[in-house]
């Protein structure tokens, strides 16, 4: 499923047109960016959790040519679906 | 810090950012959860734009061991959700850590950092997909500003190495040059010698013949010794042009050199640059000490009228480190009128000063203040990445970094 799709799905859904739920989709993430921003993690019901993880810095290794990189630390987005849903998966 | 953010608090979070009702805004964050459950599970793939992409990913079975017992057991297939952000959250999420690239180690490099950070793990590169680091996860503020003095110390080590290297990279070059040159010439000689041989033969024996006191081991004082054939003629010519070629291409070499120490042969010295640019550096030394404080501070004007360093004064904090040392080969070219196209020939060293920025200050100021030139403004820029220079506020740490030639 494509943006398209799910923008259609979701307008429909909400009885507004698209261009007010490709609106809303845009505002909705940049508040959960300030969430991420402060730390914070998003749990929803049903769906998962969302949170900032920190990945520290590594050396990583090109096996075909031996050549070491230190790749910096950085912050991350992680998903993990509840287990509701994981257990719909089976 | 830490909160658990849950559904109804993003909603109104949302509602108040949109400035709807409550209820619509619980009903627009339930459908855009909703559908991307439901549609990942029926069709396996929802992208949102902006957002990111969910995945369903198949697991095959796979066999395990219990670490316990060592028992070898099956674990079934099963299917897994993949939640891949879009580049502008991910970019977003990481903008404490922007700054930083990937930084390319030697082994000494890597062995040392090892030793300085235990716990530092070796990845090969194929598998991008790194666990997070559980002892990291939790604090990530504290973590982050413990992390941060490596990389940059490491940034700095590396430029200085790369520096380093780049020169040897030069010499070595030049001197390859000067061997397949001098190679070339022996195997041109020699060509022309085996070719002209039985003429010069001929013409030997002819010498012989008349004088009978010139010897074999000499050929070209035979042929020089009987102009009178033409084919003596011939060889000769043949063998001042080589000469000539020899000593044109002997004296082109140093003559970029300011003095010359001895001809062609010395292969460490190191030679003409590539570029045709006048600008060449006769003494790349200083270069590769870009540490500020071995520059004797106390006589600056001295330094300047002596050698080719300009050194430019700059309002000294409490210690002394921070003097800025442009190395230039030209002395009397005035740093004020450098033309746009010098300015790419600088590269960054490492960290001068920190510098905060005062209310209507910009960059062409500081670079005014610090390299004596307006121009090298886009180097502060590269230096502070993570800095928007169009919306600067006073107060604003800008980090300085060290100039040197190329």
């Amino acid at each position: 499923m494509n943006n398209k799709q799910f923008l259609s799905e979701l307008s429909a859904r909400c009885r507004i047109d698209e261009k007010k739920a490709s609106d809303g989709v845009q505002t909705l993430v940049s508040v959960m960016e300030k969430v991420f921003d402060s730390g914070d993690t998003i749990s929803i019901s049903g769906f998962g959790v969302l949170e900032v993880k920190k990945k520290g810095e590594r050396v990583s290794v090109n096996p075909v040519t031996g050549v070491r990189m230190l790749v910096p630390p950085k912050l991350a987005i992680s998903y993990k679906p509840s287990s509701l849903l994981k257990d719909k998966l089976k | 810090m830490d909160n658990k953010i849950n559904f109804s608090q993003l909603s109104e979070m949302f509602a108040q950012e949109v400035g709807i009702s409550k209820n619509m805004s619980e009903q627009f964050v339930k459908s855009f959860f909703d559908i991307i459950t439901e549609k990942v599970l029926s069709e396996g793939l929802v992208k949102v734009k902006g957002f990111g992409t969910f995945k369903l990913v198949k697991m095959d079975d796979r066999e395990s061991v219990n670490v316990n017992t060592g028992e070898r057991f099956v674990i079934e297939g099963h299917s897994k959700i993949s939640f891949i952000p879009d580049p502008d959250l991910k970019e977003a999420v990481n903008r404490p850590f922007s700054a930083f690239g990937n930084v390319i180690l030697t082994d000494e490099q890597a062995g040392e950092l090892m030793k300085l950070n235990p716990g530092l793990k070796e990845v090969a590169e194929q598998q991008p997909d790194q666990s997070a680091d559980d002892s990291d996860s939790a604090p990530v503020e504290t973590s982050a500003v413990h992390k941060q003095p490596v990389v940059t110390i490491s940034n700095y080590r590396n430029s200085e190495y790369y520096k380093e290297s780049r020169r040897k990279k030069k010499r070595k070059d030049a001197s390859r040059k000067i061997v397949k040159w001098l190679l070339l010439l022996v195997l041109i000689a020699g060509i022309a010698i085996y070719a002209l041989w039985p003429v010069v033969a001929v013409d030997i024996m002819d010498s012989i013949c008349k004088n009978g006191s010139s010897t074999v081991s000499s050929p070209v004082y035979v042929s020089n010794g009987s102009k009178g054939t033409d084919t003596a003629f011939a060889v000769d010519s043949v063998k001042t042009d080589s000469i000539l070629d020899m000593v044109e291409i002997t004296q082109d070499e140093p003559v970029s050199e300011p003095e010359p120490e001895s001809v062609s042969e010395t292969e460490s010295e190191p030679v003409s640059e590539p570029e045709p640019e006048p600008v060449s550096e006769p003494e790349p030394e200083p270069v590769s000490e870009p540490e500020p404080e071995p520059v004797s501070e106390p006589e600056p004007e001295t330094v300047v009228k002596k050698e080719p360093v300009i050194e430019i004064p700059v309002q000294k904090p409490a210690d002394a480190m921070a003097s800025f040392v442009l190395v230039d080969s030209d002395s009397k070219r005035d740093l004020s009128d450098i033309s746009i196209a010098d300015t790419v020939n600088y590269m960054i060293g490492g960290l001068l000063t920190v510098h905060v920025m005062e209310s209507g200050e910009t960059l062409t100021k500081i670079a005014q203040k610090y390299y004596g030139t307006k121009k090298l403004w886009p180097y502060i820029a590269a230096y502070n990445k993570s800095l928007d220079f169009n919306r600067i506020n006073a107060g604003t740490k800008v980090n300085i970094p060290i100039l040197c030639n190329r």
